[in-house]
């Protein structure tokens, strides 16, 4: 049995995703495609997978992204989809519990790398709203409000993203301080 | 010389790595070795293999055309890195047993 769900997560609410990804696998639903805020699920024993998003350093098509997925597959973890960078991945709760990365330089790594997007994407936001701005202040008529609503919708985008930076980096400095006492 | 720590991660993969073996293989063998203790996560194994093919730690062994069920064996530099570690580590235990006795929790 099988069903769709749509639903909106964005770029900055991966964690929320996920969790709801995994909420749903508990009740007997498995993810098995993904596309834009759509999710398509298949009924399975319930809690058989647990999932994780995962934000890879290039696109899943990439020389370097195939040989690690590969490399994961043997693990027994399996590729159910991407979105961009960003690729869906179960394992089978029987074999274990599912982590990527089990020490904190590994984890650290990764947050910077999730930090690093965020800050592109912050950038652009910036930019573009900017951008939006002058134009927004130049022209006289009607299409000006247009431009300052995007203006204002960028910016508002941008300031979540700020948010969601600045937890990145709280949570880069805590394992930072951890990885004094221990690994 | 220079002496580092080496993880734990790192020096239970340069130990399973006497033998050529491959990725999944490094991380069962790890388990076993550590009863279980330490159990490697995929991402964090996929970075350290890189980062040891990197340091001329370990190299790959080219089995064809496949590049997913690659295999790794340690290089001389590994031994070496590993001997040494192991030197700190026996200093280390020598020291906690002199001081602390052979005090059990």
């Amino acid at each position: 049995m099988s069903r769709v769900v749509h639903k909106v997560f964005f770029a900055w609410q991966a964690d929320e995703e996920e969790s709801w990804i995994n909420e749903m696998a508990q009740q007997g639903w498995a993810l098995v495609t993904v596309g834009v805020f759509r999710y398509e699920f298949e009924s399975c024993e319930r809690g058989a997978y647990t999932y994780r998003i995962e934000l890879l350093e290039n696109r899943p098509a990439n020389r370097d992204s195939i040989a690690y997925l590969g490399f994961l597959s043997d693990a027994g973890i399996e590729y159910i989809g991407s979105i961009l960078r960003w690729v869906y991945l179960r394992k089978k709760n029987v074999d274990g519990p599912f982590e990527l990365y089990s020490d904190l330089s590994s984890k650290i790594g990764y947050f910077r790398r999730l930090r690093a997007f965020f800050i592109s994407l912050f950038i652009m936001e910036l930019w573009i709203g900017t951008f939006n701005l002058i134009l927004a202040m130049q022209s006289i008529n009607s299409i000006q409000s247009i431009n300052l609503f995007c203006a204002f919708l960028l910016y508002g985008i941008g300031v979540i993203l700020g948010v969601a930076i600045k937890k990145q980096t709280n949570q880069i400095k805590t394992l930072q301080r951890e990885r004094t006492i221990r690994e | 010389m220079e002496s580092f720590a080496l993880t734990e991660a790192v020096y239970y993969i340069l130990l399973s790595l006497i033998e050529p073996l491959h990725g999944y293989g490094i991380m069962q063998n790890v388990s076993k070795l550590s009863h279980k203790r330490v159990n490697l996560a995929a991402g964090t194994l996929y970075g350290a293999i890189g980062t040891l093919v990197e340091r001329g730690w370990i190299e790959s062994l080219h089995s064809g055309q496949n590049d997913r069920r690659k295999e790794y064996v340690i290089t001389q530099s590994g031994r070496d890195a590993v001997i040494n570690e192991m030197e700190r580590l026996k200093e280390l235990l020598e020291n906690g047993l002199s001081i602390m006795g052979g005090e059990k929790k």
